[in-house]
């Protein structure tokens, strides 16, 4: 999915996947319980692309947490651009804080509904 | 309780990773241990916490600790910030 929105910037899936793959080796990216934020950073990328991913079935993540991952978000970042992976990840943070919305994005099955969800936190966020 | 400033010197800042290795840290601790950059607090006991703080390379933080164990608190969690998290640069 990433790969394709990156296919013009000459990024290909594997490029993605040995990113993601390599930063996973590196420590959990699981920030709170259920929820993981696999990202890597690439030359070619001149903008941040994220991708949410809701599991049918909960997938055991490499973590000390006992609650198994059911929701991703896939980032594809530049690779110099500090600031700006900092901030990211700090709006995601916005995100993912309020229970309810997690219970939402949990319940919901529309792409529409989940995007929505996951765009209100924008406006509460400071990008740098 | 202790309070001393405290700037981030690794290359990435508070990113997920180093917001991780600070986590495990002060979890050994019983003290309160709190991070703080402008009108936003962070338990350094959550990484979502540590993250919502936004903090890149170069923010000067409040480093406040607050316990039984504050001073090896205090000073585990200065010598990581120190030390770069344990990051090559």
């Amino acid at each position: 999915m990433i790969a394709e929105d990156l296919n013009l910037e000459g990024v290909t899936h594997q490029d993605i996947l040995h990113g993601f793959l390599a930063r996973e080796r590196l420590g959990s990216t699981v920030i709170t319980k259920g929820i993981a934020v696999p990202h890597t950073r690439l030359a070619q990328v001149e903008r941040p692309i994220g991708a949410f991913i809701k599991l049918h079935e909960p997938i055991a993540f490499d973590n000390h947490d006992e609650h198994n991952v059911s929701m991703l978000f896939g980032l594809v970042m530049p690779e110099n651009n500090k600031q700006e992976h900092i901030s990211v990840l700090s709006c995601l943070a916005e995100c993912f804080q309020c229970q309810t919305r997690i219970a939402q994005l949990n319940d919901t099955h529309g792409i529409e509904e989940a995007y929505r969800l996951l765009t209100l936190c924008q406006a509460d966020v400071v990008i740098e | 309780m202790i309070e001393e400033r405290i700037t981030l010197i690794n290359k990435l800042g508070l990113h997920i990773r180093a917001s991780n290795v600070l986590v495990n840290t002060c979890q050994r601790f019983n003290s309160k241990i709190e991070l703080i950059r402008s009108d936003k607090t962070a338990d350094a006991k959550s990484i979502m916490n540590l993250m919502l703080l936004g903090a890149p390379c170069g923010t000067e933080l409040t480093l406040r600790v607050e316990g039984d164990d504050e001073q090896a608190a205090f000073g585990a969690v200065k010598a990581l910030i120190h030390n770069r998290f344990g990051e090559s640069e």
